[in-house]
């Protein structure tokens, strides 16, 4: 089990989750509409 | 309230609508290119970016057209060096985009595929500034992609560095790495430990050997990996003969694990490799804290970084054509446009040059140059287009010259911390302890010697040191960025606790950047003289205009007819059937002593001398307080290359003993700053532009001063934010309270040390002992440290 964390771990390194720690935390906020729907709102 | 703002403030940017402003779509903006942007963005239903923050555009109505040249992108030279990776179809690119500012930007940025269907996917590193964008290379093309940036008000910003250089992966991915690994390791071990430590005899032995071998085999990664960093530091001090602290913790972690070994394989007890993977982890820590640099911030700049990447040339069939400087040859003809830097030094054929040499030497009004003259690199031309041609290379021209100079090329070995010297004396008290005690065992039971000797090398293995100082820098180094001091490294804090002597420019580093004061002297102005002048004043590009026309108060544009600016000297102009000129005293014929003139606009209406504008820079709020406060303590002296116009007004808040020079060129501030060292000195230098650049280099601690912390400062040790410049002071007392902590922090490393040692010596050194010495050391280090330097960040009340 505990290697189990260590390889997520490693992935998680690999994969660049560790690279940028701000803007994904800006990004998050984000509402996810597209552009058809937007209109329709208005 | 918001009603109201709506009306007077532009929808895209949020800056002061003017009398000039354009409706569009029921919004009002205050200038086309704001428009411009909108129009992109309403076409594409990309309007949301206006919800998530208000008013999030860079306003357009100052950016000159400064025709980037991005055609020369897709020439394959210059593609090579800027494209990450391609496949043929699939292509990745980076730009850096320093207007990037809110979360709206990273909406935008991120929704680009909805604009340029061959944009497949673009990703937003907001701390670092960039973009990162995957397209498709037969549907677009660069030129296109940063065309399509810059008209949406984010313009990538390319320089020479990045097509000279190709940047390395910034990010540290190894020392995470190394980080976690050691953690798990140190976990897992130190459970695995606790049936060896806790057991009252119940345990089967059986159970304790595979105990004991899988410990064995989980600190192979640390001992074989997450180490390695200390090995590489002590190694390379060594081979430099010099030993630092990283090599008696090599020693420590060397004897820690291969008596462990010795130990485990030959049945007779633990070891202690629950101690060794938990020094390491926690020396991981700190140094992680302490290195993690700040990303966005470069302190490496040399000119290449300010330069243009292409230049337009024209050919010998009178053709224009766009090429990269680094392809400029000696003799090329080059066409400098408003507002366009001039690569290097060249011989002006036609034009009017009205050459900007701020960024160069400091001097912040234009120089007039006339055809035959030289122009040095690093100008830049503020008018109409220039024809000239190159005598020099690029790399060889006045400006950068400079970054030829032994300064920049000497690696001399930098300073070596404090914290070195302390542990070599530390290793030196321990050996002759070892020793010792060697010799007492040899004469008494000569079997326990190995125990005793090897025992005492684990236990006052100097981690403890390096704790004390990689976790006090690490916290200081936050605290200070948070104060708007960004360091370099932790080396930093040392040179500045240490200064004695401070050094400042002037442009820029105590004035305020952009900003004039504006005086009138002579008879009183009627509203209809302010116009007059206002309406002249704003024809000119000229910056003493600018912060005349800015004095002014805001009128109706008047007609201005048979307008002459003769650069450098004045303009004048027919403006309701009256003649107004305004100019330096030569320009108007005004007889007045040419010294105290610096700095004055005379005007007259019909011939007639109405009076004289002063104009001065405005000093950074709480400047004098600040000298104030620093020229008892330290000597200081200020080096400007602009005119001595305000001597007298510097003086006054300057000690008597204090120097001022001024008209300095790069090269003589590099000078003065050596010759003070000469005498012993400490020297602190704080500038901005490239003229320092020297001077920041020679000076023990260099830091340079900046209005946009992520956008361009020349090399430097610190880069400290521009409205923080009163708080000096007190970041030089917190830079002498760290050594302070990390001295008091070494005395209890020294106290467990000693209680460590004494069992050591004895040959009594239980694992359960050291396990509980270790950890507990190591925490009360850090709680200490972090502790002490943010209490006192509080008590003098920073950030």
């Amino acid at each position: 089990m505990a290697g189990g964390f260590l390889i997520a771990f490693i992935i998680s390194v690999k994969s660049g989750q560790f690279d940028d720690d701000i803007t994904p935390s800006i990004r998050m906020l984000f509402d996810e509409k597209d552009p058809e729907s937007n209109e329709k709102t208005i | 309230m918001q009603q109201t703002d709506i009306n007077t403030t532009c929808y895209h940017c949020g800056v002061e609508c003017e009398d000039d402003r354009i409706e569009f779509d029921e919004k009002a903006f205050c200038c086309n290119g704001c428009k411009v942007v909108y129009e992109i963005l309403s076409e594409n239903q990309l309007c949301n970016y206006y919800d998530i923050t208000k008013t999030p555009g860079v306003s357009q109505k100052s950016k000159h057209k400064t025709s980037t040249k991005f055609s020369i992108l897709d020439q394959s030279e210059i593609k090579s060096k800027l494209v990450r990776f391609t496949n043929g179809t699939e292509t990745h690119v980076s730009f850096f985009l320093p207007q990037v500012h809110c979360s709206s930007c990273i909406w935008l940025l991120e929704n680009l595929n909805r604009i340029n269907d061959g944009i497949l996917n673009s990703r937003v590193d907001f701390a670092l500034k960039e973009i990162s964008i995957i397209f498709n290379e037969a549907k677009t093309n660069l030129q296109q992609i940063a065309e399509l940036l810059a008209s949406l008000g984010y313009e990538p910003h390319l320089n020479l560095n990045d097509i000279a250089s190709k940047r390395a992966n910034s990010v540290e991915r190894g020392l995470i790495y190394k980080l976690g690994i050691a953690g798990f390791c140190f976990g897992n071990v130190m459970m695995l430990s606790f049936p060896e430590y806790f057991s009252d005899g119940t345990v089967d032995h059986q159970l304790k050997t595979i105990f004991n071998y899988l410990n064995l085999g989980l600190s192979l990664p640390v001992f074989f990996y997450s180490a390695t960093v200390f090995y590489k530091s002590a190694w390379g001090g060594l081979k430099k003969s010099f030993l630092n602290i990283d090599a008696p913790i090599v020693l420590a972690i060397l004897i820690t694990f291969l008596r462990s070994v010795y130990e485990i394989v030959s049945g007779i007890g633990a070891g202690y490799l629950d101690s060794m993977c938990g020094i390491v982890f926690f020396m991981l820590i700190g140094r992680y804290l302490q290195d993690r640099t700040y990303r966005k911030l470069s302190f490496e700049r040399d000119y290449r970084s300010y330069f243009p990447i292409a230049v337009t040339i024209k050919s010998s069939n009178n053709e224009e054509e766009n090429v990269p400087i680094t392809k400029l040859k000696v003799g090329n003809r080059i066409i400098i446009k408003n507002q366009e830097m001039i690569p290097a030094d060249s011989i002006l054929f036609t034009g009017e040059a009205n050459i900007d040499y701020s960024f160069v030497t400091g001097e912040s009004a234009p120089v007039r140059v006339t055809p035959g003259e030289i122009i040095y690199a690093g100008g830049k031309q503020v008018g109409s287009v220039l024809e000239m041609e190159v005598v020099k290379d690029v790399s060889n021209s006045y400006l950068t010259q400079l970054w030829n100079k032994d300064v920049f090329n000497d690696h001399e070995e930098k300073k070596q911390s404090y914290v070195h010297a302390i542990s070599r004396y530390f290793t030196l008290v321990l050996f002759v302890l070892a020793a010792i005690t060697a010799i007492y065992w040899a004469v008494n039971d000569s079997s326990r010697i190995l125990n005793a000797v090897s025992a005492m090398l684990i236990i006052a293995c100097p981690c403890a040191l390096l704790l004390s100082s990689t976790f006090t820098n690490g916290n200081v180094l936050r605290i200070f960025s948070r104060n708007g001091l960004f360091l370099k490294n932790a080396t930093v804090i040392e040179t500045i606790a240490e200064t004695n002597t401070i050094v400042l420019d002037k442009t820029g580093t105590i004035t305020q950047t952009g900003a004039m004061k504006v005086n009138f002297t002579g008879a009183k102005l009627s509203e209809s003289e302010k116009q007059l002048i206002r309406s002249l004043a704003s024809q000119s590009a000229h910056p003493y205009s600018n912060a005349i026309s800015d004095f002014l108060p805001k009128t109706k544009g008047t007609k201005v007819i048979n307008l002459v600016e003769v650069p450098g000297y004045g303009l004048e102009a027919a403006i309701d059937s009256n003649v107004i000129r305004m100019g330096s005293a030569t320009y108007l014929g005004v007889d007045i002593d040419q010294l105290s003139n610096a700095g004055k606009v005379y005007v007259s209406i019909n011939e007639q001398i109405v009076g004289y504008f002063t104009i001065t820079n405005t000093y950074r709020e709480g400047v004098e307080n600040l000298i104030d406060q620093l020229r008892d303590k330290y000597s200081l002296a200020l080096l400007s290359g602009d005119n001595n116009a305000e001597k007298t007004y510097l003086s006054g808040i300057f000690a008597d003993e204090s120097v001022l020079n001024f008209n300095q060129t790069p090269e003589s501030k590099l000078r003065f700053i050596k010759e003070y060292q000469m005498t012993g000195k400490k020297v602190m230098m704080l500038g901005d532009g490239l003229n320092d650049a020297g001077a920041l280099k020679q000076s023990n601690t260099g830091i340079a001063i900046s209005d946009e912390i992520n956008n361009f400062s020349p090399a430097c040790d610190a880069i400290l934010a521009g409205n923080e410049l009163q708080n000096l002071p007190t970041f030089i007392r917190y830079a002498k309270a760290t050594k302070a902590i990390v001295m008091a922090s070494f005395m209890i490393s020294i106290a467990y040390n000693l209680i460590g040692l004494y069992f050591a010596m004895q040959g009594t050194l239980s694992p359960v002992i050291a396990a509980i010495l270790m950890p507990s050391s190591s925490l009360t280090i850090i709680l200490f440290t972090t502790g002490m330097s943010s209490l006192v960040a509080r008590f003098w009340q920073m950030k």
